[in-house]
């Protein structure tokens, strides 16, 4: 096998690694702080690109879609955060038991919804907005210039990210929520501001994901089934809880279908991963970086 | 004492570090109620847990009937006869009060009839009073009657031998409490079951216990009649951190619990 | 595997059992297999296909709603059941009775390893390892081309002669009445007690002598077999199987069932599957709008009315017998 042209797929696995990241980290912060799985995940993605089409076909044109990301992700968070206000915080308004089924049913639900209203509004269609770049060469081996922009934009939202949480009073806000609810109740923390902040940036992430590979990857009601799964198999790979783990999770992943692609057969790439997390689930049910997941 | 019914040599147990139980041995007898007293996270929690089966020791033997309970899972325990109440009031929220107990007659070593045992749960109710509220769902209790209920599920058990009784009457209104004091009192006479009462009310514990026994950071410093172990210095020093003549436990009140930095308060309403 | 002494522990149930919604119960089983006749054939078939997710609703709530274990993958042993069947009839050349007791049988062992795997998980967790299962069986199906031809679909030999779905509907309507009854039976049982206290403290339940472990792996196992025999009867309906059925939507369906319907009652899957079936092919001309509505009906029920239509039936049932 020749040397340079695994570094190019090792090197575009680890671009659409990166992009994998930002989903499985979305996740894993709305366990971290509401401990809670959000399964329509992948909707908020779907959402994201819709809108980032929107905002350039409709307004700003595909010359700018640098502004319309920001717009779009603006947007999604807004959106989540409306839902999490609606439908998620009642769970902690203390008579509902069984949080976690509660949390699952609706969230489930909001799947159904979001998928089919994409229907309804922009029929089965595939959408997609023009590249964001030209193609950058890495080598030998042109990389599409929309993925090489994902990838950065990935990049820089998760350096923001790990900046607002480590840098920042509403960072320290949320680490306090995360490890101890109750503890930040007694700090004086408004906990359901800051559930719907961290539903809000969570989703932020999933849909900054999908405006950024609306290009690549299209646009259409079903596109975020895929991003969910994709996002589990990370969250199960890297442990729940963990952003770590849902960062080395989401390269692991990345680099995984790259190799497996290119060095067993393209056409399983959705299997290599599947392959790991079967793996992972018996050997470490918990993950690379789990937390326990025995009852107490 | 020849042919105890329960015998703790050395048990240990650590949470990642804490040592939760350190060196406990003792022996209780058969138709004994012991009382279990220490300031809070002394270990008796997990000491109830090591016994039913919750916890498994990291050493240590805990022997019942002449047989050890090592590597039992907390229903084979059960099954050879260890009930047990919880801190906090744990009920089948979504059953009636009356199902509550018929679950445990449903246990898997059980093999008695439906109509045996719904006669069986009734009488218990009436023993403990709840029988006006058989067919409420458990969820509706009080905390109290929530308390009272986890007993009467103590009692359904067959066989039962040995009740562990976490803080039976932590917050318990003092009817309620009294109900308890005379279910536990016909119990022990009765079918001769022994218990072992984790309780911070000294004259309830007065009037149930015959002997008492101390634990502070996680091992046994001090056992015998209450009056005694109310005069022992070492239990002094437990509960108020330092020693002085007259300032026990023995006032009545729930302990100082200044060591490990909660409020005093008085559990039951005055 | 199969728990010694559960048949001991099923016996009769608890003494005041109403015979008298039995009588009903049994009124109307009477009634509804009396239906085709009156209606043309694509209602039957409509109805048949209803049942069958009467089956897997009902089999869903054994698992999810009464034992609190929420599994994910339940959408997935069915489509195992029905995979796993249609490949012994195609290349064992078995009949295809003994093809659905087989795909039956492999769900009940598959669904009683899930069991003893996610014993120790809390929900959250139990749901991720349970989806996981699912969409990787979803997956391996869709690419091992040569057995299963893949999303090409797999063509299933059909289990009656019959053009019409009129006995296939009555097929379904013996197996929808056995499992709700056997669910009933079951239930209302010492090992219905036991599953009920596992849902609303394990710990508790434990601490009776409810063999917890046991009974976990026993209901998963159960609910599992249903399933994956349900589904091999669908597939031998049908005449196709592909593994789109097996997408994460069929499994929000029954879920959708379910709580629509009401949780934790006997009827109330019955009733969330007739109705949301009956309703999906009814707006069928709408398109994807009804599925909107039934998510948006799901959340207000939700938020609202967690109980269900079976709450508000006997919340009404209970004002007018006040009334009366």
């Amino acid at each position: 096998m020749d040397p340079t042209l695994l570094t190019q797929y090792v090197l575009a696995g680890l671009v659409i690694g990166g992009i994998y990241c930002l989903m499985a980290v979305g996740i894993t912060f709305i366990y971290s702080v509401m401990k809670m799985i959000n399964w329509a995940m992948g909707e908020f993605y779907m959402i994201g690109g819709y809108v980032q089409y929107v905002l350039i076909t409709a307004w700003l044109g595909p010359q700018r879609w640098a502004l319309a990301l920001p717009l779009a992700v603006l947007t999604v968070a807004a959106l989540g955060m409306l839902v999490q206000r609606l439908l998620l915080q009642p769970m902690f308004a203390g008579q509902l038991e069984r949080l976690d089924e509660y949390a699952t049913i609706v969230t489930i639900s909001l799947t159904v919804l979001f998928r089919n209203l994409a229907v309804v509004l922009f029929g089965p269609y595939q959408f997609s907005p023009r590249d964001y770049a030209p193609p950058v060469q890495l080598g030998p081996l042109p990389i599409n210039g929309s993925r090489v922009v994902a990838f950065l934009g990935a990049a820089v939202l998760l350096g923001l990210f790990a900046l607002v949480v480590r840098r920042t009073w509403l960072g320290l806000a949320l680490r306090s929520v995360a490890q101890n609810r109750l503890g930040a109740l007694a700090a004086g923390i408004n906990l359901s501001r800051i559930d719907m902040l961290a539903f809000g940036i969570g989703v932020g992430l999933a849909g900054a994901a999908g405006a950024l590979l609306a290009p690549v990857f299209l646009v259409y009601p079903e596109s975020g089934a895929l991003s969910t799964v994709k996002g589990f198999e990370i969250i199960v790979i890297g442990g729940l809880g963990s952003l770590p783990g849902s960062i080395v999770g989401g390269f692991l992943l990345g680099l995984v279908e790259s190799l497996g692609s290119v060095l067993i057969s393209p056409s399983f790439r959705d299997v290599y991963g599947f392959g790991l997390l079967l793996l992972l689930l018996a050997l470490r049910p918990t993950g690379l970086w789990g937390e326990q997941a025995r009852e107490a | 004492m020849d042919d105890p019914l329960l015998i703790l040599d050395g048990l240990h147990k650590s949470f990642g570090g804490v040592a939760a139980v350190r060196g406990v041995s003792t022996t209780l007898a058969r138709g004994e109620i012991r009382g279990l007293i220490g300031p809070n996270g002394s270990g008796k929690t997990t000491l109830l847990n090591l016994v039913g089966g919750q916890t498994r020791p990291d050493r240590g033997w805990v022997v019942l009937a002449g047989r050890s309970l090592e590597g039992q899972p907390p229903d084979a325990i059960a099954a050879r006869g260890v009930a047990r109440t919880f801190q906090l009031p744990r009920v089948f929220r979504h059953m009636t009060v009356l199902e509550n107990l018929l679950v445990v007659v449903c246990a898997d070593h059980r093999r008695a009839g439906w109509v045996e045992a719904r006669r069986d749960a009734e009488a218990l109710l009436r023993l403990v009073h709840l029988d006006g509220l058989a067919h409420a769902e458990a969820r509706t209790l009080s905390g109290g009657q929530a308390m009272l209920l986890q007993l009467a599920r103590c009692l359904a058990q067959r066989p039962l031998v040995l009740c562990l009784l976490d803080e039976p009457f932590a917050g318990v209104h003092p009817g309620i409490k009294e109900r308890m004091v005379q279910a536990i009192h016909e119990t022990n006479r009765a079918h001769g079951v022994t218990f072992l009462v984790v309780s911070h009310e000294m004259p309830t514990l007065r009037r149930l216990a015959g002997r008492v026994s101390v634990m502070h950071n996680g091992a046994w410093i001090a056992d015998g009649p209450l009056d005694a172990v109310a005069r022992d210095p070492r239990v002094i020093e437990a509960y108020l951190g330092r020693p002085g003549p007259g300032h026990g436990p023995e006032e009545g009140r729930a302990p100082g619990r200044a060591a490990d930095g909660h409020s005093g308060q008085p559990r039951d309403p005055a | 595997m199969i728990p010694l002494g559960w048949a001991r522990a099923l016996g009769p149930g608890m003494p005041g059992a109403s015979t008298v919604r039995a009588a009903g119960a049994a009124a109307g089983l009477a009634a509804a297999a009396l239906l085709p006749f009156a209606l043309g054939s694509y209602p039957v078939h409509v109805l048949t296909v209803a049942l069958y997710y009467v089956i897997l609703a009902s089999s869903w709530n054994l698992l999810a709603g009464y034992t609190g274990l929420f599994s994910l993958a339940h959408h997935a042993l069915a489509g195992l059941g029905g995979y796993t069947s249609a490949l012994l009839v195609l290349r064992a050349g078995i009949p295809v009775p003994l093809g659905i007791a087989c795909g039956g049988i492999l769900t009940y062992a598959t669904g009683y390893a899930m069991g003893a795997l996610t014993l120790r998980m809390r929900t959250l967790y139990l749901a991720l390892a349970t989806w996981a299962f699912a969409e990787s069986t979803r997956v391996v199906i869709s690419m091992e081309y040569g057995l299963t031809r893949g999303d090409l679909g797999l063509a299933v030999p059909k289990l009656l002669a019959a053009t019409s779905p009129r006995p296939y509907y009555e097929v379904f309507l013996a197996a929808a009445a056995a499992t709700v009854a056997g669910l009933a039976i079951l239930l209302r049982s010492r090992i219905g007690y036991r599953l009920r206290a596992i849902r609303d403290d394990e710990g508790v339940a434990r601490a009776v002598g409810v063999n917890t472990v046991r009974w976990k792996r026993f209901v998963f196992a159960l609910s599992s077999g249903i399933a994956g025999a349900a589904g091999a009867i669908y597939g031998h309906y049908i005449g196709l199987l592909s593994p789109v059925g097996m997408k994460f939507d069929e499994m929000a369906l029954v879920i959708i069932m379910v709580v629509l319907g009401g949780q934790r009652t006997l009827a109330g899957p019955v009733l969330g599957a007739a109705v949301v079936e009956v309703a999906s092919e009814a707006l069928r001309a709408y398109g994807q709008i009804r599925m909107v509505v039934f998510a948006l009906t799901v959340l207000a029920v939700m938020r609202i009315y967690p109980s269900g239509l079976m709450g508000i039936a006997r919340a009404m049932a209970r004002r007018w017998l006040a009334a009366a």
